[in-house]
């Protein structure tokens, strides 16, 4: 450990991080303050310590873990099983050439439409609650999934596809053997992407029906003009959609060490 | 023994429909290919070299005309196009895995292979870690777990750089030879063909003809290296220049 060229990029890790903690600290203490002197208004902006106490408030009853959790597992669901459908729906077309000529021009209207659009009807079919959230917060990875996934078969390297027909590889060897494990670091990225949008999902449905979670408290906090509901609902929305990334990156990060890339 | 044949190539022609109309690429070819012989086809660029190994190997059909193959078929291509996320074992055993023969006397084969051919300590290596030329070796070891009768050569060296390719080249001649496989080495590389092969057949350019057929009558003990210093070597090598050229 006494490589000067590792102690260096130790020390300039440790630098960033320094100073990405002292920004937040610095932002905080900016926002308290000048709702203080009254240079923002604070029934507008709210500020960090009210925000703090509504927390502290949300958290001694407990209430605050139910409506993360709800959030939680719609998103979870929706992310699931938006990715999985997405992906079989990927090997499918892959499989039946003529099927995604057939489809193209759908999936790339479906794709260019704002699936948000859809939430409504989608809520009105599926039903409300976490029924309902989970299909709006799955429609949205699907479209996409299904797109990105089949582009990602599809740029095989021909010749590698030639190589292990030489050895008589039939369509489903060459799916298992060479589609899907070569593809598997572009799903994970897919899968980074879609909880991103797996949380717009859960948001907008919880925006339009629900009573509970935190688009509920997003929406509650803003109807009746508690700004210090609202932000703190963003806030902690902001952490939650953190912590998964990070639990995928972390995933990520795994299995390259395992395929010896460094 | 020596004089079985292996390959043979009855009157063989190979057209395309494209949109402008039928394209012949390959017209009367004959030839044969004997057990343990090597065989270089050098022509013009865009020839159909590739397109007649691709008929041998029966990935794609002759439109008239006989192939008959006794055995299995070998590919190598340009490229080791070894699996990134396999490790050297289990990239070497790919072959036998799809063709599902993982026995437990072709895993043994896999490992004596392996040593046999200074590659024992990178078993659990990914490709990525391995050099060019010891990328290639593996990607023969993987075809010849195949146990192929004719091992197909498809530009194999061409993506290495020179030093590399001689040095490889002379390996993989050496590994075809002691394994005793019959092997057709397509190259646009005169003096590779030379070098490496029993004979060579010159082709036209496109609808790819034999213009003719030299059996190379090198002393049978020296290696591809030591050919290309040898007398014989420099006449062949203007022989064939001057067919392709004509």
């Amino acid at each position: 450990m006494n490589n000067p060229y590792l102690i260096k990029q130790r020390k300039e890790k440790s630098k960033i991080v320094l100073t990405q903690i002292l920004l937040l600290v610095f932002i905080t203490v900016l926002w308290e303050l000048a709702s203080d002197v009254g240079l923002i208004n604070s029934f507008l902006f709210s500020k960090p310590s009210e925000i703090f106490k509504l927390f502290i408030v949300y958290l001694k009853d407990g209430s605050i873990f139910k409506h993360i959790g709800i959030s939680v597992l719609e998103t979870m669901l929706g992310l699931i099983i938006g990715t999985l459908i997405g992906l079989i729906f990927a090997i499918i077309i892959w499989w039946f050439p003529f099927l995604q000529k057939v489809l193209d021009p759908y999936l790339v209207v479906l794709n260019a439409l704002p699936k948000t659009a859809l939430a409504p009807i989608l809520i009105i079919w599926a039903g409300t609650g976490i029924k309902g959230i989970t299909v709006v917060a799955m429609s949205i990875s699907l479209v996409l999934t299904i797109i990105s996934a089949y582009s990602y078969f599809i740029m095989m390297n021909e010749e590698k596809i030639k190589m292990i027909k030489s050895f008589g590889a039939n369509k489903l060897q060459i799916l298992s053997k060479l589609i899907i494990p070569s593809n598997l670091p572009n799903i994970i990225s897919i899968i980074k992407i879609n909880i991103g949008m797996s949380w717009v999902g859960v948001i907008v449905g919880e925006f339009l029906v629900s009573r509970a979670g935190l688009g509920y408290l997003i929406v509650y906090g803003s109807q009746v003009f508690r700004m210090d509901l609202v932000m703190m609902g963003v806030i902690i929305l902001a952490i939650i959609a953190y912590l998964m990334y990070m639990f995928v990156n972390m995933i990520e990060i795994k299995f390259k060490k395992k395929r010896g890339i460094k | 023994m020596e004089n079985q044949i292996v390959l043979n190539l009855n009157n063989v022609n190979k057209s395309f429909y494209t949109i402008n109309g039928v394209l012949e690429v390959v017209k009367d070819l004959s030839f044969t290919l004997k057990e343990g012989e090597i065989v270089g086809i050098v022509g013009p660029s865009g020839a159909g070299k590739s397109t007649i190994l691709n008929l041998i190997a029966g990935l794609i059909k002759p439109t008239s005309g006989e192939i008959q193959v006794d055995g299995e078929i070998g590919y190598m291509f340009q490229k080791d196009h070894l699996l990134e996320w396999r490790d050297i074992y289990h990239n070497v055993v790919l072959g036998v895995e799809v063709k599902k023969q993982l026995t437990k006397e072709n895993i043994d084969r896999a490992h004596s292979l392996l040593e046999k051919y200074g590659l024992k300590d990178f078993k659990d290596c990914y490709p990525k870690e391995l050099s060019g030329g010891m990328r290639q070796r593996i990607a023969l070891i993987r075809t010849l777990l195949t146990n192929p009768k004719v091992l197909l050569l498809d530009e194999a060296f061409s993506a290495l750089d020179y030093q590399t390719r001689l040095m490889v080249s002379c390996d993989v001649y050496k590994m075809i030879r002691g394994e005793k496989i019959a092997s057709i080495i397509v190259t646009h590389d005169l003096t590779e063909a030379i070098s490496l092969c029993d004979k060579v057949i010159v082709l036209t350019k496109r609808p790819a003809q034999i213009i003719n057929v030299h059996d190379l009558e090198f002393d049978k003990n020296l290696s591809p290296i030591e050919k290309r210093t040898d007398t014989l070597f420099q006449m062949y090598f203007d022989k064939i220049w001057r067919e392709l050229n004509e």
